[in-house]
């Protein structure tokens, strides 16, 4: 570029650098954010459905206080010769329970969910197919000492899920007595050294994992090596198997990333919100197929 | 464009649009039974700005002012998704709206020059998280405790962090070393006034749910540094 310089031009220049040149703070939110939290289990009657909103970062967490009650909660099946709407009802602090109790979650059936909060302009909606079901082909594994030798086989039937070539699963261990004397020696490490509560011993869980990460016989059934560090405590431990529906899914593995922060495939500092799959709202709204076993562990 | 007194002004406006943009997805932190159709997410982008470098390259005083203001945005479906589905774009990480740079030189005698470059650039995105729930009845369906907090953000890179500004000085020295070579000494201070600039900052879940954020600065101090080049 040759010639002279325009004034104008310049004065022009620095004014637009000028009015454009204000660093941004936090966007924040004004507007009320829902949450709504409901499983669906196959088999099993519908469960309650939870209404709160997101609570402050800075405040102490207290979902009471956070309850949205009086909101307008139904739930379609639609499937095979099959289209029903389930009306929910206020159960106040923010739960919501089906109005048809006696109705069991159908496995390959469509859940449609909308919920109209109380004053709220626009409605939640959401929508699920359930997992179809599948079993423990041994539900009673036995008794078997704690790190001594190989941990227990689980065999099951797989389960199955519309476009799905593999199915996701995930395995939660429950412990039924989650008493401090009852603390394996590693979870006795967490909860002295690091505080870690016995409400939160008490279960544990393994990532997402597919029929991939299982022994397949030629009958199609499936067998799983089961891992020590998921017990806990000592004596009768549930195994349930959770195959899992795209939004439970989807939450599993987000919230994985999120509260490992920074790990995986993050950049140091880099958060992202939970994969809800919901319209409207955060939270979560899916369903599983669950196949449950029992094992005691005694000390060694 | 020559401003006269051997000082040139150089200025470029750009905007382009992206396609066919690749990145890891955020949502998973075990590759394992996952499809590279699962892993990598595809999204558009577009970046737009002014730059401007104003320089003087000769003369007892010499150096350089450079500016750029910019802004770019990407989109990626599944990330910052909004009430209505539908991604929002957002700034990645080496978006600044103003970056500043400007190098001075003066010289002294005997081969001896004085410098000193101060850069500005506004902060680097990053996400602050601005609430949380907690999910009552997911115990047996997910393992996650009641207590267990979920965070939400406004969006990704919703913040930002402070500006970068820092200043090196120094004094170099050139010249001819037996009549056979070129040398160059050069003492310089990175960080001359010992600014905090953040290099990141980073979150850290605890199990009772609580979060806790923790910044990492880049050299927080003034930082000596001493160079010998010789130059056939």
């Amino acid at each position: 570029m040759t010639g002279s310089p325009s004034p104008k031009w310049l004065v022009i220049l620095m004014v637009l650098v000028t009015v454009t040149g204000c660093d941004s703070g936090v966007n924040s939110r004004d507007e009320t954010v829902y949450v709504v939290e409901s499983v669906l289990i196959a088999g099993r009657p519908l469960l309650r459905l939870l209404l709160t909103r997101i609570g402050g970062i800075e405040e102490q967490y207290n979902g009471a206080d956070l309850s949205e009650e009086g909101a307008q909660v139904t739930v379609r099946v639609v499937g095979p010769g099959l289209d029903e709407v389930i009306r929910y009802q206020d159960a106040g602090a923010g739960y919501y329970r089906p109005g048809n109790p006696n109705h069991r979650v159908l496995s390959l059936h469509r859940y449609e969910l909308t919920v109209q909060p109380a004053g709220a302009h626009t409605s939640i909606t959401a929508m699920t197919v359930v997992p179809d079901t599948f079993r423990h082909l041994i539900v009673d594994l036995g008794t078997v000492e704690h790190e001594n030798g190989d941990p227990p086989l689980l065999h099951f039937t797989p389960s199955s899920y519309p476009e799905h070539d593999q199915n996701n699963y995930i395995v939660v261990t429950e412990a039924l007595i989650p008493t401090p004397s009852a603390l394996v020696p590693h979870a006795r490490d967490l909860y002295e050294e690091y505080d870690t509560s016995l409400e939160s011993l008490t279960y544990s869980s393994s990532p997402v994992f597919t029929e991939e990460s299982c022994d397949v016989a030629a009958n199609g059934t499936l067998t799983l090596r089961y891992w020590w560090s998921d017990i806990n405590f000592y004596g009768i431990n549930l195994i349930h198997i959770n195959a899992l529906d795209n939004n439970v899914l989807d939450f599993a593995r987000s919230y994985g990333v999120q509260q490992q922060l920074g790990i995986g495939t993050l950049v140091p500092g880099e958060m992202h919100n939970i994969q809800s799959n919901i319209q409207g709202a955060h939270g979560l709204f899916g369903s599983i197929a669950q196949a449950t076993a029992y094992v005691n562990v005694t000390s060694p | 464009m020559n401003l006269g007194s051997g000082v040139r002004l150089d200025a470029e406006a750009y905007f382009r649009t992206m396609r066919q943009l690749v990145r890891p997805s955020p949502f998973l932190s075990n590759m394992t039974d996952i499809s590279y159709a699962e892993r990598l997410l595809t999204g558009t982008g577009w970046a737009s700005g002014l730059e401007m470098l104003l320089q003087r390259p000769r003369g007892r005083l010499f150096g350089f002012v450079s500016y750029t203001l910019g802004k770019t945005e990407r989109t990626f479906p599944t990330i910052n998704t909004q009430p209505d589905g539908q991604s929002a774009g957002y700034p990645p990480r080496f978006d600044r709206l103003h970056d500043w740079t400007l190098s001075v030189n003066y010289g002294l005698r005997r081969g001896w020059v004085l410098s000193g470059a101060l850069t500005y650039a506004t902060g680097q995105p990053v996400t602050v998280p601005t609430g949380r729930y907690a999910l009552a009845d997911v115990q047996h369906i997910l393992g996650i405790g009641s207590f267990a907090s979920v965070f939400e953000t406004s969006g990704l890179n919703n913040s930002r962090l402070p500006p970068y500004h820092r200043l090196d000085a120094g004094i170099r020295k050139s010249g001819r070393l037996f009549q056979k070579a070129y040398y160059e000494m050069q003492l310089q201070v990175i960080n001359a006034y010992a600014r905090r600039n953040p290099w990141f900052t980073f979150y850290i879940v605890y199990l009772n749910g609580t979060l806790s954020a923790q910044e990492i600065p880049q050299i927080p101090i003034p930082m000596p540094n001493l160079t010998f080049t010789i130059s056939m």
